[in-house]
């Protein structure tokens, strides 16, 4: 670690630490929301809906009430009396939080039972009685706009049909103009099927109501504590909660992806149970509840157009996306875009132009589209654009590498303007390709495939060289609810030189407690050991918008540096009066500062802790803290390209990977171990989507993928041996450099593995297909037979 | 989940008392495993309660069946059933049409085509079993319904048993299973 300024035992960025979670977690000491116990605390159970459209004719709580240790069945009608049964979204729709006449999807909240026991509460779910009168079902979202759909949101003034929105970005007349005049045009359906993140720890809270001091706790599963303390109390102020008294705690979290930024009805109506009952109630989704009704990804059908010259310069670009929202439009969008950063999806690539739109449909599915990066849509962007890549280089018989090696933006373009408005702040694309085609023996690699479609064997080498963007955001564009998304680092140096930074984000395995502790370690030179890092608490941390979007350290990392060099300014008072120097004599180096000249005259930065509380200079406040909310003045654009190779079995469609090469460029790392965990995990969750997870429907809306039977999650078995590098273009604009990582993998690998098994049977004409690429549709595009 | 279910199979009796027992519905129900008839709702309609078990999944279905065309003149009939889980766990939909042929050597051939939709939690959890499940009802029905109008006394005898009151779950789970595992060996055999 040639670059590090610090030593090994102060810890700051670059060095690889080991996690300061994982004793814990290790020997299963997390605190987890279901390891939350209070006294005198009940259990609730929720009765879901088997229909995807019905009527409620009728709800019998009589035999559920009448089984032991069944304290009470709550309906939409009891909500209804606390004008609670509705509940806004953040994308200013509204969703139900117990249903009073329909449901609308199937899994849907129809009851809850509370019971003194986990075990009675779901006997009480099995004795509520619901009689039903099943209404026809919108599943297809092409058919949800058609004259003849049955209108699901018929409780919207006004909704006279299934449309939502219709959202578009980019120059239409300039790129019709160029499709108009382009020698070569492609053109591809691509659907990105609903998947689900399958987080190890599904969601539930524990909510604690003190009727005497009207205080609300809520332990929760929650990526964003503090917005959920606000929305709280925005919707239930008039229930008597304000948020003085709403202290929302988000203990250890067993994996986010965006799966626990929500509000689901489940912690609504366990809150205004505890509130009502004066209980403290513990509600804990199953694995099939988590699944079903949960928060889903994608679910994009999207028509990709390329236009380009023919020694394949790409010209223009025109996608028309029909979004599935499910029956109401719960994203978490940052309010200016129904589609998120969709716009992004010109990619890495100097496009003259591009247009896309956008339009939302309402069908009779969950709601949700957040998880996995859902609610940004820069994974969808990032597949369409890297497999029409493909598309074009397929029909101008290029090579793959080369298309894109011509047209990057260039490494000397940056900043650089996108013709969507997005200024990338930094990259070097030729660069991050040119390693991965180096190190993973791309001409070899050419060679072999060529040898093995001779004997009639299918070999596939796929691309993706894709451009993330992340850090959300800066306060002139970014806001959910209206709250702009900074974010928050406050930091506290005790007597003794330890310290203890608290944060607005919320981690759910990134591994925050360390890696902020390193950026402090960095800043003040204070031993990454000696800092303590808290985060969940909202009674005790800074408020931020949490975490989620690969943006803690573009916004808190950015922050706690922020706040360091505020105590930095400060420590130089310190250090100016026990040296008896001059501020402007004296300089920083690693954890101490000394007068300029004499090294041997200096204080440490711990010396200087002791004196801001023993020996301050008069005139000047003690204590050595400081906070910082960090708007970013851009968002961070962080990118890669990947590498993978496939061998396909033809007899049975199967896809093995053979080989995966990440090259990843996040800017300045902090802990490169984590780094390096993040994309394992990161391309583990984009193997899944390429080749085994969707969640599907049935013409009536059942689902079919409900189950982890049915819902093929990767395991160790399954998983390739991933190999990284990197390369290291630093943010111009983040205080350290730093572009944010979590999520960059799980965008750029299934492009790279789609492409794969479309250039392995390219030379059988195959174009395009659909991921998952299960063995049946990879089989059927072998046998010429239209994928089902 | 929809399913189509087409079966044909032969009775040794003749056309004309194998219509009349197979459009009376209280007679038909008796030979269906499961199945209790309560009560003639009037207008070619009847109340009939089914009982399943698949797998882990007990359902009680309050059923409406109801004639929609009687063709005698052709042995053609048109039913349709509609089913709602008695504690609102999902439902089913069946469309059948059933047709009688008679045979030169005395026999009659039963055709029937249906078109079984399914919601709720059945279609999730037992989307596997469902083809298999039917089966079995059809084979317990079909020996059941032989029995009854060919008076042979040792079938009466077996149908009776199985048809006790609930569909036999592990009868089910045992016939889906050697059914799936028929299926494989038949495709293994192929190769």
């Amino acid at each position: 670690m040639a670059q590090c300024k610090t030593s090994p035992e102060v810890g700051g960025m670059g060095h690889s630490v080991k996690r300061k979670e994982d004793p814990r977690f290790i020997r299963g000491q997390g605190n987890y929301v279901d390891d939350v116990v209070r006294p005198g605390m009940v259990y609730m159970d929720i009765v879901r809906s088997p229909y995807a459209h019905a009527k409620i004719k009728s709800i019998n709580t009589e035999k559920a009430l009448a089984h032991p240790g069944v304290a009470a069945v709550i309906t939409g009608e009891t909500l209804k009396e606390y004008n609670l049964h509705m509940m806004p979204t953040l994308m200013s729709d509204t969703q139900m939080v117990l249903p009073i006449d329909k449901v609308c999807y199937q899994a849907q909240e129809v009851a809850a039972v509370v019971a003194t026991d986990r075990y009675s509460a779901a006997d009480g779910v099995e004795l509520v009685e619901v009689e039903y009168e099943p209404l026809p079902v919108v599943v297809d979202p092409h058919k949800a706009t058609d004259p003849d759909a049955p209108i699901i949101r018929d409780d919207k003034e006004g909704q006279d049909s299934n449309h939502i929105f219709h959202w578009e970005a980019g120059d239409k007349s300039g790129t019709d103009e160029i499709f108009k005049n382009a020698d070569v045009t492609v053109k591809k359906d691509i659907y990105l099927p609903r998947i689900h993140v399958a987080s190890i720890e599904t969601c539930g809270c524990v909510s604690e109501f003190d009727s005497v001091t009207g205080q609300l706790t809520v332990w929760m599963t929650t990526q964003a504590p503090h917005a959920i303390r606000t929305v709280l109390a925005l919707v239930a102020g008039h229930v008597g909660l304000q948020e003085d008294k709403i202290r929302i705690i988000s203990p250890d979290i067993g994996g986010g992806f965006g799966g626990k930024v929500p509000v689901y009805p489940g912690y609504v109506i366990a809150i205004a149970a505890s509130v009502v009952t004066g209980l403290p109630i513990k509600w804990i989704e199953d694995r099939r509840e988590n699944l079903q009704a949960d928060s889903f990804a994608r679910d994009y059908h999207m028509t990709c157009e390329i236009a380009a010259d023919k020694d394949g310069t790409l010209n223009g670009l025109r996608i028309k996306t029909l979004a599935d929202h499910g029956y109401a439009d719960a994203a978490a969008n940052p309010s200016k875009w129904p589609a998120g950063m969709f716009s992004i999806c010109t990619g890495s690539y100097d496009f003259k132009n591009a247009f896309v739109e956008v339009d939302g449909v309402y069908t009779n599915k969950p709601p949700g589209g957040i998880a996995y990066r859902c609610s940004f849509r820069v994974t969808e962007a990032v597949h369409a654009i890297e497999r029409m890549v493909d598309v074009v280089a397929d029909e101008l018989g290029m090579d793959a590498a080369d298309i894109r090696m011509n047209n990057f933006i260039p490494k000397d373009a940056f900043p650089y303007k996108s013709p969507m408005g997005w200024e990338y702040d930094s990259g070097d694309y030729h660069g991050a390709l040119k390693l991965a085609m180096d190190k993973i023996g791309y001409d070899k690699l050419l060679k072999e495939q060529a040898k093995k479609r001779e004997k009639g064997e299918l070999m596939g080498i796929g691309i993706s060289s894709f451009t993330e963007v992340v850090g959300a955001g800066p306060s002139k564009d970014f806001d959910i609810l209206g709250i702009k998304m900074f974010d928050s680092s406050e930091i506290r140096i005790h007597p003794t030189g330890k310290v203890i930074a608290r944060f607005g984000t919320k981690s759910q395995g990134q591994g925050h407690e360390t890696t902020y502790a390193q950026i402090i370690a960095e800043e003040l030179g204070i031993p990454h050991t000696d800092v303590s890092v808290e985060e969940g608490d909202t009674d005790t941390a800074p408020y931020g918008l949490g975490t989620y979007a690969s943006r803690s350290t573009p916004t808190a990392g950015a922050a706690a540096a922020m706040a360091c060099r505020k105590i930095k300014d400060k420590a130089r008072k310190i250090a100016a009066h026990l040296l008896e120097a001059a501020e402007e004599d004296l300089e920083w180096e690693v954890g101490k500062f000394s007068v300029k000249g004499v090294p041997d005259k200096s204080v440490t930065i711990q010396d200087i802790a002791f004196a801001a509380y023993t020996n301050h200079p008069q005139g000047l406040e003690a204590g050595l803290e400081a906070t910082h909310y960090y708007d970013p003045p851009n968002m961070t654009y962080p990118f890669g390209s990947y590498i993978a190779v496939v061998d396909i079995d033809s007899g049975t469609g199967e896809v093995k990977v053979r080989r995966f090469l990440a090259v990843d460029d996040c800017g300045n790392i902090i802990n490169p171990m984590i780094v390096e965990g993040q994309i394992h995990g990161g391309l583990t969750q984009g193997l899944a989507p390429s080749l085994y997870e969707e969640i599907s429907y049935d013409d009536e809306g059942n689902i079919t993928g409900g189950s982890f039977m049915e819902y093929l999650v990767p395991t160790a078995v399954e998983t390739p041996n991933w190999e990284t590098d990197k390369t290291v273009t630093p943010s111009p604009h983040h205080p350290l450099g730093a572009k944010g990582v979590g999520e960059s993998p799980t965008v750029g690998a299934p492009p790279a593995i789609a492409n794969a098994v479309v250039d392995a049977l390219s030379h059988l004409g195959v174009r395009h297909i659909d991921i998952p690429l299960t063995p049946e549709k990879v089989w059927r595009a072998i046998h010429k037979q239209d994928a089902a | 989940m929809k399913v189509e279910i087409s079966k044909t199979f032969s009775i040794r009796a003749p056309i004309s008392d194998v219509w009349d027992y197979m459009t009376d519905i209280k007679s038909v129900s008796s030979c269906i495993p499961g199945a209790q008839y309560n009560e003639a709702l009037g207008d070619n309609k009847h109340s009939v309660m089914l009982n399943l078990k698949v797998g882990p999944i007990k359902s009680s279905y309050r059923s409406e069946i109801a004639i929609k065309s009687l063709d005698e003149s052709n042995y053609t009939m048109k039913i349709e059933g509609r089913g709602t889980d008695t504690k609102g766990k999902g439902g089913a939909n069946m469309e059948m049409v059933g047709k009688l042929i008679e045979k030169s050597d005395g026999t009659t051939e039963v055709n029937g085509d249906s078109s079984v939709t399914i919601q709720g939690m059945l279609a999730q959890f037992g989307s596997r079993m469902i083809e298999d499940v039917s089966n079995q009802i059809f084979v317990q029905f079909t020996q059941s319904l032989c029995a009854k109008l060919e008076g042979s006394s040792e079938d009466i005898k077996n149908s009776s048993q199985e048809s006790d009151n609930t569909l036999s779950g592990t009868a089910v789970a045992g016939a889906a299973i050697k059914g799936i595992a028929g299926r494989l060996i038949g495709v293994l055999k192929k190769k």
